[in-house]
């Protein structure tokens, strides 16, 4: 690997000659060039963040302390614990303690439990709208779940979701709006956002519509800021957690029943109305999957949106049960 | 336990005590805190002193130690104000998007777990701002070396920074 090399060149080491053999290798490849800036990062990083010299300026006697250590050491004896043998009456005992915990535990769980977490809204096969008591609206997705404590808005904005909803957040300094979903958090102050968040996903995606938004994944330690038109995407399995930009024309058309095809690849236009419609339709592997769709839909029924795309795609199907079958494309 | 142990006891506490509380605090946050968790690791680090390996890297034991105490002090607070740390958050992040504290300590982290004479190197140029030839000299090893130590140094950096190293160069194409 070239790792003297670069190190020689950013200590300032490196003679006229091996700079130029330096340049020429970072020419040669973009990952050389990846790489050599990744090392630069590092570099910088390490020189600018790590320093001793802020340590001098902690409140510390290391004198007293080394005193109030040997303190500790000397004072520290092994306690030496009688070994009496239990009597069946303690037995007795231990067990109707543990019992007692058992139920006081039972009880005071129960009590926070229902206390916290009193008002839920369910979803089956429809959406709902739901006004918060200090006004921010949440659009829940069908198959969702939001769920917040009774004392929601007067210490904070605390709020559960499973499942997918549309936020529109009024905005209150004093109190960020909380999202808790499966692993992550999403705080706001005020704005306007899209979480999706089902069990089944492999993914939480939260995507902005305006204003910004904190995603953070705690197991994880890892956060982004997200602003308008970027969207955040933690993958369960990788544990990895990205923001990118937002190119999803599509992301709330499952509550604004509008959705917009620009150039867009077939398959992305199934999976599209597979999320809008909450259907199955399948394109079989020997279908072409390239041809493009450029149409908009502004509250049609699945029936018509399949109708358009029948007569400009050339492309008959086949309904099974609850699946639907792509048969034929003819582009 | 010998008179001896402790003496050479002292230096390793004297040299490493503010330090290591510097480090726990960018856990902590609380002065306090951070040095109470710092004496209980000497506490137990003295307790098996006798028994550790002769050649062990007290640095990188004693790093790691605080780091995994640190880390379950703020686990265990984390429990108890579940929700008021979001405001600690915040004041964090009016800095910098990303937590420069977590980078610091990752830093250090990395660096102390070099192995002793990699480290002193690193210090020696990164720190102290020695050239190579200056750091041979006042280490009496050769300039290869030198450069050798340099080479480890940065790539042990670099396994430890990797995710940071992502998330900054997706700020960059944002």
């Amino acid at each position: 690997m070239q790792d003297d090399l670069i190190i020689r060149h950013l200590t300032g080491e490196t003679s006229a000659e091996e700079e130029n053999q330096l340049l020429i290798w970072r020419t040669q490849l973009p990952e050389n060039e990846r790489y050599y800036n990744g090392m630069k990062e590092i570099f910088a990083l390490s020189s600018k963040h790590y320093s001793q010299r802020t340590n001098e300026q902690l409140n510390i006697n290391v004198d007293e302390e080394w005193g109030q250590f040997v303190k500790t050491i000397t004072k520290k004896v092994t306690p030496v614990r009688p070994i009496i043998p239990e009597s069946p009456f303690r037995l007795w005992l231990k067990i109707a303690a543990a019992l007692l915990v058992v139920v006081v535990s039972g009880v005071v769980i129960n009590y926070i439990v229902f206390r916290k977490t009193d008002i839920q809204f369910q979803t089956a096969d429809q959406t709902l709208s739901i006004t918060l008591p200090e006004g921010s609206i949440i659009t829940l997705n069908q198959h969702s779940q939001l769920s917040y404590a009774s004392t929601f808005g007067e210490k904070n904005r605390n709020v559960s979701l499973k499942g997918e909803g549309f936020f529109e957040v009024k905005r209150d300094v004093q109190k960020p709006f909380v999202i808790k979903v499966e692993q992550g958090t999403v705080e706001v102050l005020g704005t306007s956002f899209n979480v999706q968040s089902y069990d089944h996903r492999k993914e939480i995606e939260v995507t902005v519509q305006t204003g910004s938004v904190r995603f953070s994944v705690p197991e994880t330690k890892r956060e982004v800021k997200l602003t308008a038109g970027q969207k955040g995407i933690y993958s369960k399995t990788e544990q990895s957690l990205i923001g990118e930009p937002n190119d999803d024309l599509n992301f709330l058309s499952w509550n604004t029943r509008k959705i917009v095809f620009v150039e867009s690849e077939l398959e992305s236009v199934i999976e599209t109305l597979n999320e809008t419609y909450q259907v199955n339709i399948v394109l079989p592997a020997d279908i072409p999957k390239t041809c493009l769709v450029t149409v908009t839909f502004d509250h049609q029924t699945l029936e018509a949106v399949l109708n358009v795309l029948r007569t400009t795609l050339n492309l008959t199907y086949t309904i099974k049960g609850n699946q639907i079958e792509i048969t034929r494309v003819g582009c | 336990m010998a008179e001896k142990d402790l003496k050479s006891f002292e230096k390793l506490f004297k040299e490493l005590f503010k330090p290591l509380c510097g480090f726990s605090l960018k856990y902590v946050r609380d002065l306090d805190e951070a040095k109470g968790l710092v004496h209980e690791v000497f506490v137990s680090v003295w307790e098996k002193f006798d028994t550790l390996p002769a050649d062990i890297n007290y640095h990188s034991y004693l790093y790691t130690s605080v780091r995994n105490r640190s880390l379950n002090f703020i686990r265990d607070r984390k429990k108890h104000v579940q929700f008021e740390n979001v405001a600690e958050h915040e004041l964090t992040e009016a800095n910098s998007p990303f937590e420069t504290v977590e980078l610091e300590r990752e830093i250090e982290m990395a660096i102390h777990s070099l192995p002793e004479k990699c480290r002193m190197v690193f210090e020696l140029n990164r720190v102290e701002g020695l050239t190579y030839a200056q750091v041979a000299e006042k280490m009496s090893i050769s300039i290869k070396t030198v450069e050798a130590h340099m080479s480890k140094a940065l790539s042990v950096l670099r396994e430890y920074l990797k995710e940071f190293l992502s998330i900054l160069i997706f700020l960059v194409i944002l």
